[in-house]
C-alpha cells in the first residue's frame, strides 16, 4: 500500500510537474495572465490608468494596431511577412488628405479610394513576391520606402485637417450606443477566428506556412493563397491608416512612421512564428492588447518616450527568445 | 565529382572564368552608372564641377563603410537592420566622450570598439540564443535609437576639434576627400581578407551552405558572430566620419540609412541567399546611389522623391538578383 501510494504520489507530482511545465499550458492562457498582471500593476501604480476614460481611449486607440495586426498575422501564418504596413498607413493617410484638398470627391468616395490604395499596395507586394519570387522581407522593405516616400510627396510633408463626419465616424462614432471600433474589431477578429480555425482555407494557410513544399506536393495553390493574403493585408493596413486619420482628424504621412514595428511586435508577441504556420487569432488579439497596455501604462506613468522605444525593442527580442526557449 | 571536373570542356572553363571576373551585375551596374553620369552631365552644368564631385565622394563614404560591413552579414545569410541605429548611438557616444575630455586620439578606437560591441550584442543574440536575425536587429534598431535619444537628450552635441574635423573634411590635392581614401583602403583590406585568407573563404563557405560547413568543422555561429561584429565596427567607422564631417553628434544620425545600405549591397551583387559577395560591385552600387541622390537634387526634384526612388531601386535590385539566379543552370532551388 505504502509503495502504491508512493507510486501514485510520484505520478501525481509528475502530472503536476508536467501540467505546470510551460509546454502544456496554451500560449493564449499565458498571454492572458500576462495581460491581467500588467493591468493590475499599472492600475496599482496609477489611478489614471484604471479610470474608465483612459481604458476606453486606450482600446479605441489600439483599434488601428488591431486591424493591421489581423492582416499581418494572416500573412505570417502563411509564412510570409509584410513590412510595408507603415508605408501603407502613410500613403493611405496622405492620399486621403490629398484627395480631400482637391475637393472633387465626396468623403465616402475618398474613404473607398483610400482602401483601394491599400489594395493596390497589397497587389504590388503580391505580384512581386509570388509571381516574381522576391524575398518577402526585402520586397516589402522596398515598398515600405516607396509608399512612405509617395506619402511625403503627395502632401509635401504637410498635414491636412480633415473634419468630416463620415471619416470621424470610423473611430469616434457610435452604433446603437456602442463605439464603432468596438463593433468592428470583434467582428473582424471573429471572422479571422472562423477563417483560421473552422474553415478549410485556414487549415491550408497553416499548412502552407509550416511546410510550403509539402503544401505544393499535396496540390495546394500556395501562390494564389499568399497573393490573396497580401492583398488582404494591404486593405487592412489601409483601413488602419484611415483609423489614424479619423482619430486625429489629420491626414499626414507621419502616421505610419515606425508603425510596422509596433504591429509586428504585437503579432509576434501573440505567439506567431516568423517561419510561419504557427500562431492563433486569439493570441494576436492578446498581443495587441498587451502592447497597448504597456505603451499606455508607461506613458501615463510619465516614462520618457525614448524608454518606451527601448522597452518595445527589448520586448520583441525577449518574446521571441521566450518562444524559442519553449520549443 | 572528380570525373566531372576533369571532363569539363574548355567552353565551360572559359565561362566559369568570365563569370568570376566579368560579373553581369557589375557590368550592368557600370553601364547604368556611365549612362547616368552622361545624362547628368548633359542636363546639369554643375554636375561635373570639382566641388560637386567632392560632395558626391563625401556622401559616398559613410554609406560605403556601412555597405562593406553589411555585405559580410548578408554573405553569411543574415541581415542587420540596426546599422543606422548603431551609427546614431555611436555618434552620440562620440559626442559624449568628447565632452568628457577623452583625448581625441583615443576617441576613434573607443568608438570602433563601442560599435563592435553593439554588433557583438546583435550577433550574440542571433547566433548563441538563436533568434532570427531580422527580428533581433529590428528590436535592437529600436533599442539603440532609443538609447541614442536618451543619452543625447534629443539634442545635437558639438564635437569642436579641428584635428578631428579634418578626418572627414580634409581634401587631398584640393578635391579628393581623405575619407574616400580610407574607404578604398578598407575596400582593399576586405577584398584581400575575403579572397586570400582562410577566414574569408570560411565566410563564403558558411554563407553558401550552413549545414555543410557545420559538417566539415567550421564554427558557423562564430563566423556569423564575427560578421555582425565587423558590421557594427564599420557602422561605428561611419559614425566617426559623419560626426567629423558635421562637427556634432546627433541622435537621429543614420535614420533610415539601413534601407539604402541594403539596397546598395544587393544591387552590388551580394545575394540574400548567402555565399555570394562582390565588394567592388557593392562600392559601385554605393557610388551609383550617391550619384542618383545628387542628381535628384541637381535636377530640382523635391527631396521626398528620394525615398520613393530608394524603395523602387531596392525592388529592382532584388528583382535582378532573382532573375539572374533563375537563369543560372546550377544553384537551382525548388
Amino acid at each position: 500500500m505504502v509503495l502504491l501510494e508512493k507510486v501514485n504520489s510520484s505520478n501525481i507530482t509528475k502530472k503536476i510537474r508536467n501540467g505546470i511545465s510551460l509546454d502544456n499550458i496554451s500560449t493564449t492562457l499565458i498571454l492572458f495572465v500576462v495581460l491581467v498582471i500588467l493591468v493590475i500593476i499599472f492600475s496599482y501604480f496609477s489611478p489614471h490608468f484604471r479610470s474608465y476614460n483612459n481604458i476606453f481611449r486606450m482600446l479605441i486607440n489600439s483599434s488601428a494596431i488591431a486591424v493591421a495586426a489581423l492582416g499581418l498575422s494572416l500573412v505570417m501564418f502563411g509564412g510570409g511577412i509584410d513590412l510595408s504596413i507603415g508605408g501603407n498607413v502613410a500613403l493611405t493617410s496622405s492620399f486621403v488628405a490629398y484627395l480631400y484638398t482637391l475637393e472633387i470627391f465626396s468623403i465616402n468616395t475618398i474613404i473607398l479610394l483610400g482602401l483601394a490604395v491599400g489594395l493596390i499596395i497589397g497587389l504590388i507586394n503580391g505580384i512581386l513576391i509570388t509571381k516574381i519570387g522576391l524575398n518577402a522581407i526585402i520586397c516589402t522593405l522596398g515598398t515600405m520606402a516607396a509608399t512612405t516616400g509617395l506619402g511625403f510627396v503627395l502632401t509635401e510633408g504637410r498635414s491636412v485637417l480633415i473634419r468630416e463626419e463620415n471619416l470621424l465616424f470610423l473611430s469616434r462614432g457610435t452604433l446603437a450606443g456602442i463605439a464603432f471600433p468596438f463593433i468592428l474589431i470583434p467582428f473582424l477578429y471573429f471572422g479571422g477566428y472562423v477563417l483560421m480555425n473552422k474553415s478549410q482555407i485556414g487549415r491550408k494557410i497553416y499548412m502552407m506556412g509550416s511546410n510550403s513544399k509539402a503544401a505544393v506536393f499535396s496540390g495546394l495553390k500556395i501562390k494564389k493563397y499568399s497573393f490573396a493574403l497580401y492583398i488582404l493585408c494591404g486593405i487592412f493596413a489601409a483601413y488602419s491608416g484611415l483609423l489614424f486619420t479619423s482619430r486625429s482628424a489629420v491626414g499626414m504621412p507621419q502616421h505610419g512612421l515606425g508603425f510596422e514595428l509596433e504591429v509586428i511586435g504585437a503579432v509576434i508577441l501573440g505567439g506567431t512564428a516568423l517561419e510561419g504556420g504557427k500562431g492563433t487569432i486569439g493570441g494576436v488579439l492578446l498581443g495587441v492588447l498587451i502592447m497597448s497596455v504597456i505603451f499606455n501604462g508607461l506613458t501615463i506613468l510619465g516614462v520618457d518616450y525614448y524608454y518606451v522605444q527601448i522597452v518595445r525593442g527589448a520586448l520583441i527580442i525577449l518574446i521571441v527568445a521566450a518562444y524559442e526557449v519553449r520549443t | 565529382m572528380h570525373t566531372q571536373e576533369t571532363n569539363e570542356s574548355f567552353y565551360d572553363k572559359a565561362k566559369d572564368f568570365f563569370s568570376i571576373y566579368v560579373d553581369p551585375i557589375l557590368i550592368s551596374l557600370g553601364i547604368l552608372f556611365v549612362l547616368l553620369v552622361a545624362y547628368l552631365n548633359f542636363s546639369s552644368e554643375a554636375f561635373l564641377s570639382t566641388r560637386n564631385l567632392t560632395n558626391i565622394l563625401n556622401n559616398m563614404v559613410v554609406m560605403g563603410f556601412l555597405a562593406l560591413g553589411q555585405s559580410l552579414v548578408i554573405l553569411t545569410k543574415n541581415l542587420d537592420l540596426s546599422v543606422g541605429s548603431i551609427l546614431g548611438l555611436t555618434a552620440v557616444f562620440l559626442a559624449t566622450i568628447f565632452n568628457l575630455n577623452v583625448p581625441v586620439i583615443l576617441m576613434v578606437p573607443l568608438a570602433l570598439l563601442f560599435g563592435a560591441f553593439l554588433g557583438f550584442l546583435n550577433g550574440f543574440i542571433v547566433t548563441k540564443i538563436g533568434i532570427n536575425a531580422i527580428i533581433t536587429t529590428l528590436g535592437s534598431m529600436s533599442i539603440f535609437r532609443g538609447l541614442a535619444y536618451l543619452i543625447g537628450e534629443g539634442n545635437p552635441t558639438r564635437i569642436n576639434h579641428s584635428g578631428y574635423g579634418q578626418l572627414g573634411r580634409y581634401l587631398l590635392a584640393g578635391f579628393v576627400p581623405l575619407s574616400i581614401v580610407l574607404l578604398v583602403l578598407f575596400l582593399l583590406f576586405f577584398y584581400i581578407i575575403l579572397k586570400y585568407t582562410q577566414f574569408g573563404r570560411n565566410l563564403f563557405t558558411v554563407g553558401s551552405n550552413i549545414e555543410g560547413s557545420h559538417y566539415i568543422g567550421i564554427g558557423v555561429g562564430s563566423y556569423q558572430l564575427y560578421s555582425f561584429v565587423i558590421c557594427g565596427l564599420m557602422a561605428a567607422a561611419g559614425a566617426v566620419i559623419t560626426t567629423s564631417q558635421l562637427g556634432a553628434g546627433l541622435p537621429d544620425m543614420g535614420t533610415g540609412i539601413e534601407l539604402e545600405v541594403i539596397t546598395a549591397t544587393i544591387l552590388g551583387g551580394v545575394s540574400l541567399k548567402g555565399g555570394k559577395c562582390n565588394l567592388f560591385g557593392v562600392i559601385l552600387a554605393v557610388a551609383l546611389l550617391a550619384v542618383i541622390s545628387n542628381g535628384l537634387v541637381l535636377l530640382g526634384i523635391p527631396i521626398h522623391w528620394r525615398r520613393v526612388v530608394r524603395g523602387v531601386l531596392l525592388i529592382i535590385a532584388v528583382t535582378i538578383d532573382v532573375i539572374y539566379k533563375r537563369n543560372r543552370k546550377y544553384n537551382f532551388n525548388f
